[in-house]
């Protein structure tokens, strides 16, 4: 007890450094009460930081997202066992009934001798950021329209000159074979502009998702087949390692959760070795499960639940250079030895499908090494089936915002 | 009968293409560059098409859609949308308003194009 006030009076000694700070900072003990607020939380919460103290911050923030369910947020903070983060797609409803696109993220707070005293919360206004990324999309997307108008003329242009009879006739066998590598250029042109108005309708959220329960074994099982041929034509194997009895639901989007797969396992057929494989794995994991990969702490922090799908996409193949990892993500991005080879793609399929990834809540990572191959990760929150279990509130010695997943792999054996 | 299709696009470089496209003897292309213009050579001339391209300066594609359609002399010509944009919101206004085939740019090759031209037509004579 006596620690617990000495915590709080360290926090107060902190006063001034938390009135610098232009985020709404609240502190709250085990119980959810307010023990210390800077003067910015009175611009997210509407009460002023003298009258905050005490008060419930459940009833003192209320958040509301456009794809995903924000009631979890809360609760799992104050379970105190992690650092947790609001999904993207959130924001904070004030008093009059306004909404206001904000940031939120949660740390627990330990004393000296690991004793969970209570949490931090850390809120910070997106409108500005929010408006400068629908700017830059839609800019982006009047550009592509812009240039659809020109390149549809010159694939029609083209098309009817190859398409003509008489093209034998009018030209040098030289010059045919020139109009037909010109249109291949034109057609793949119009794959990045295409690729482009997805990316801009996906981030500024033109793009209507029909979030349901959908099981990805079965859709999954739809991409490899419909795949087969391409396969053959590139002497590769696909195999997929899933328990066979049961589904995997989490909530997506069908038709856009198969463009995800679709996207993965594409490349992971085109980018391989011949007589190389491509694995696709699908498994439920435990948040220690998870630390084991590529994961770090915080691709979890906007996950609910403890239960989760993890999926792996991995092939025999070229691989990515270690220099070029960090941009896999980027618009644009390809790899060098993949260019080198001459092989085609826009670089744009990976933006999509990390934006579709986590508009359906869920987090995308990789591995790869050179000339061995590479692995995505995805994970999701599982859904359905009985209600979620909350975890337990982790016993000591428990994990820190920062810590190394050692010890969270200890503190959660508690999971089911 | 020789078939006639007003073209309503601002770059007349459709219509080039569209011309080399067809036998001349079967189809007929009339060209309008400006919205107005088109209207009025739909009233007047009474093509078998319309083919109405989206991103004119001038007005809107629905609202030229809706032009087209208020007037008695024209309101049944079918009307094919060329579309730079694909706004699903674009295209459900124009849908409502009637449109015979809705096409965006540059995702269909020239040879579909070309029959789904026809197939706006109507019966082939």
């Amino acid at each position: 007890m006596n620690k617990d006030k000495s915590f709080e009076e360290d926090i107060k000694r902190l006063g001034a450094v938390l009135a610098s700070i232009r985020d709404g900072v609240i502190v709250v003990n085990v119980g959810g009460r307010v023990i210390a607020a800077n003067p910015a939380s009175e611009f997210f919460t509407g009460v002023m930081s003298g009258e905050i103290l005490g008060k419930n911050i459940m009833e003192l923030l209320k958040f509301t997202c456009t794809k995903t369910d924000p009631s979890w947020f809360l609760p799992e903070a104050l379970a105190g066992w992690r650092a947790v983060a609001l999904p993207g797609d959130c924001s904070l409803l004030r008093e009059h009934g306004d909404s206001l696109p904000t940031a939120a993220t949660t740390t627990p707070l330990y004393t000296a001798d690991d004793k969970y005293v209570g949490i931090v919360v850390v809120l910070r206004d997106l409108t500005e950021e929010a408006a400068a990324k629908q700017r830059q999309f839609k800019f982006l997307s009047m550009v592509a329209h812009q240039l659809r108008q020109p390149f549809s003329l010159l694939r029609m242009g083209l098309e009817n000159i190859l398409d003509s009879k008489e093209k034998e006739e009018r030209f040098e066998s030289g010059q045919i074979e020139l109009l037909g590598d010109l249109y291949k250029v034109v057609l793949e042109s119009m794959d990045v502009i295409n690729d482009l108005l997805n990316l801009s309708r996906l981030e500024r959220g033109m793009v209507e998702l029909k979030m349901e329960e959908v099981d990805v074994r079965q859709v999954v099982k739809e991409v490899a087949e419909e795949f087969k041929g391409l396969t053959v034509g590139k002497n590769v194997e696909i195999h997929l390692l899933m328990s066979a009895a049961t589904p995997f639901l989490i909530r997506a989007d069908r038709a856009r959760l198969r463009d995800v797969f679709q996207n993965l396992i594409v490349n992971a057929i085109l980018y391989n070795k011949p007589r190389g494989e491509v694995n696709v794995g699908i498994a439920r994991a435990s948040q220690k499960e998870i630390a084991r990969t590529v994961f770090k702490p915080e691709d979890l922090a906007e996950i609910p639940g403890t239960r989760y799908v993890l999926i792996s996409v991995s092939d025999t193949g070229m691989g990515i250079p270690e220099n070029e990892q960090n941009q896999v993500f980027e618009s644009f991005f390809r790899g060098s030895n993949v260019i080198k080879k001459g092989l085609r793609g826009t670089g744009l399929g990976l933006s999509i499908v990390k934006s579709m990834v986590e508009k359906f809540g869920g987090r995308i990572a990789f591995e790869s090494k050179v000339d061995m191959g590479t692995t995505f990760y995805l994970i999701f929150s599982e859904s359905g089936g009985s209600p979620r279990s909350r975890p337990r509130l982790a016993i000591a010695p428990a994990k820190r915002a920062g810590e190394a997943s050692a010890s969270e792999a200890a503190a959660s054996s508690n999971q089911p | 009968m020789k078939k006639r299709v007003l073209v309503i696009e601002e770059d007349p470089t459709l219509l080039k293409i569209l011309q080399s496209s067809f036998p001349q003897k079967q189809v007929e292309f009339l060209l309008a560059i400006d919205p107005d213009e088109g209207i009025g050579k739909a009233v007047e001339e009474k093509p078998d098409l319309v083919i109405l391209d989206v991103v004119t300066r001038d007005r809107s594609g629905p609202e030229i859609l809706r032009a087209i359609r208020s007037n008695p002399a024209a309101k049944d010509i079918p009307v094919l949308v060329f579309a730079a944009t694909d706004d699903a919101k674009v295209k459900e206004e124009m849908v409502k308003l009637g449109v015979a085939d809705y096409i965006i740019k540059g995702t269909v090759p020239l040879r579909e194009v070309v029959r789904r031209i026809m197939d706006a037509m109507g019966p082939h004579p």
